[in-house]
C-alpha cells in the first residue's frame, strides 16, 4: 500500500493502519531496533512501542516520509531503551562501537542540554550534512544514524573496512570542526 | 556535551537523509556504463516529459544550485571562512538571480576572469549559534570541483580516489580502467608505510579549498605527496587511518596514505 494510504488510515484513526505498517516497515525498523538494542526481546518491544507512538503521532503529524518518520521514531526509543538497559548493566552491541566513535568527537562533559540548546545542534548538524556530498553523508548516516556495523557498510558499498573507517573518522573530524566552529562547547 | 546527547542529536538528521541513506546503494558494476548507454537511447524519448514534470516536483535534497552559462553550482561544501564573505570580491559583478531555498530569490555575482565561482547574497547563519543571522556572499563552486581533493605535481593534476565522482556520474573525472587498477592494487586507501620505489616529495602549496591547484607540487589541501618515478598515473598522500580489531575495542591508529588517481576530467 502505499505511504500515502497508509498515512489516511491513521488519520481515520483504522486500526488496520497499523498492521499494514507493520508488513511494509517491520523488517525496516526492527533492523533499526536490533543493531542498537542486541536483544530479540527488547527488539520486539521496541518496535511495538514504534507502532504505537506512530498511532498516537498521527493525527496530527502527517510525515512527508513516513519510513523515515518511523525510522526516527523507533531509533528514538531503541536508543531510550538502550540507555535504560545500560544502567542496569545490559545490552552492548554495535550501538557501543557507535559511541565509542562519537566520543572522539565530544569532551563527555555532563553538561545540561536544554531543549533550544538541542534544535541548534540538529539544525547544524544539518547543515554539516547538507554541506556533504552524497556519498560522504551516506556513510556518515548509515554509520551514526543506523549504527551499520563498518564491514556492513564496506560490503554495501564495495569498499574496504579499513577505507569506510578512514573516511568516518575524516567525517567525525570535520563534524567537530563545524560545531566548534559555530560555538558549540563540545 | 556528551556522546549521547550528540547521537541523539544525530537521529534528527533530515527525513530525505535518513531516507536516502536507508536505501541500497551499491557500486556500479563495469556493466553500468554499457546499460546507461543503452538506457539512454530510452531516456531521449522520456527527457521532454521529464522536463516538463520537473518543475511540478519538490527541490531536490542536497546542496543548493545554480545553474549559469550551462555550468551546475552547487554552495561550496568547504566549511571555511573564505567561502563566505561580507564584501564581493573584487571583479565580480550582478549576473541574476537565483530561487534559494526557503530564502526566496537571490542575487548572484560572476566574474569573467574566475567561471569556477559564482558568488550569492544570501542569509547566513553566523559561526557563533547566538548571533544573529546576516547577509554574506556565499561561494558556488563548479560541481566538478566541489569537493575534489586535487594536487598538481609536475603540470598533471591528480584528484583523490575518495573523492573522484567516478561513482555519481557519467561525466567520469578519471579513466575507469585506471581507477579500477588502482583501486585492485592499493584500495582508494591503506595502512602502513609507502610501497617500495614511493620518495616523499614534501608539502604541497596550498592554494585554499575549491580551487584548481597549479605548479610545480601544489594542492587544494594540505598534504604531504609521495611518488613513484616510473609511475605518473598517481601519486600517494600521506594521512592515518583507524580500525576496529575487534567489537568493543577501540580504534588503533595507523600511518597510511590515500591514493590520487591522474585526473582526466573536463576541468584539466
Amino acid at each position: 500500500m502505499e505511504d500515502e494510504k497508509i498515512i489516511e488510515l491513521y488519520w481515520q484513526r483504522q486500526e488496520g493502519a497499523i498492521t499494514v505498517t507493520e508488513e511494509k516497515y517491520g523488517p525496516y525498523c526492527t533492523a533499526i531496533a536490533d543493531r542498537i538494542l542486541h536483544s530479540v526481546r527488547d527488539t520486539e518491544e521496541c518496535v511495538n512501542d514504534t507502532w504505537l507512538a506512530a498511532w498516537n503521532a498521527m493525527p496530527p503529524h502527517r510525515p512527508s516520509i513516513l519510513s523515515a518518520f518511523l525510522g526516527k521514531l523507533t531509533r528514538n526509543l531503541a536508543f531510550n531503551r538502550y540507555a535504560r538497559n545500560r544502567a542496569e548493566k545490559r545490552g552492548g552491541g554495535e550501538i557501543e562501537l557507535v559511541l565509542d566513535e562519537l566520543a572522539e568527537v565530544v569532551s563527555g562533559s555532563e553538561d545540561v542540554q536544554g531543549e533550544l540548546e538541542r534544535r541548534e545542534l540538529v539544525r547544524e548538524i544539518n547543515a554539516f550534512l547538507q554541506a556533504l556530498d552524497v556519498k560522504k553523508r551516506n556513510l556518515f548516516l548509515q554509520r551514526y544514524w543506523y549504527a551499520h556495523s563498518v564491514g556492513d557498510i564496506a560490503a554495501r558499498w564495495g569498499m574496504k573496512e579499513t577505507t569506510v573507517s578512514m573516511a568516518l573518522h575524516r567525517l567525525r573530524r570535520d563534524l567537530q570542526q563545524h560545531l566548534t566552529e559555530r560555538g558549540f562547547a563540545l | 556535551m556528551t556522546k549521547e546527547q550528540l547521537f541523539d542529536a544525530i537521529g534528527g538528521a533530515e527525513e530525505n537523509y535518513i531516507r536516502d541513506a536507508g536505501e541500497e546503494k551499491r557500486r556500479k558494476s563495469p556493466w553500468a556504463k554499457w546499460a546507461a548507454l543503452a538506457a539512454c537511447l530510452v531516456l531521449v524519448v522520456g527527457a521532454v516529459l521529464a522536463l516538463e514534470l520537473s518543475e511540478k516536483m519538490p527541490a531536490q535534497a542536497g546542496p543548493a544550485a545554480l545553474e549559469y552559462n550551462g555550468v551546475k553550482y552547487l554552495q561550496s561544501g568547504s566549511e571555511r571562512y573564505s567561502t563566505v564573505l561580507s564584501e564581493l570580491p573584487e571583479g565580480y559583478s550582478f549576473a541574476g538571480t537565483m530561487m534559494y531555498g526557503e530564502q526566496g530569490e537571490r542575487s548572484f555575482y560572476t566574474n569573467p576572469e574566475e567561471s569556477l565561482w559564482v558568488y550569492v547574497y544570501c542569509t547566513v547563519y553566523s559561526n557563533n549559534s547566538y548571533q544573529p543571522p546576516k547577509m554574506a556572499y556565499v561561494r558556488f563552486v563548479d560541481a566538478r570541483l566541489r569537493n575534489a581533493e586535487m594536487i598538481c605535481y609536475e603540470g598533471r593534476l591528480y584528484i583523490g580516489m575518495m573523492t573522484t565522482n567516478i561513482w555519481h556520474s557519467e561525466e567520469a573525472d578519471v579513466e575507469q580502467a585506471l581507477y579500477d587498477a588502482l583501486e585492485a592494487e592499493f584500495d582508494l586507501a591503506f595502512e602502513g608505510a609507502a610501497p617500495e620505489g614511493f620518495v616523499c616529495l614534501g608539502e604541497v602549496e596550498y592554494t585554499g579549498p575549491d580551487t584548481i591547484p597549479n605548479g610545480a607540487l601544489a594542492g587544494n589541501i594540505k598534504a604531504v605527496v609521495w611518488v613513484h618515478p616510473d609511475r605518473p598515473e598517481l601519486l600517494l598522500k600521506e594521512t592515518y587511518s583507524h580500525t576496529y580489531k575487534e567489537p568493543g575495542k577501540l580504534e588503533q591508529h595507523h600511518e597510511g596514505f590515500e591514493v590520487f588517481a591522474l585526473y582526466t576530467g573536463p576541468l584539466a
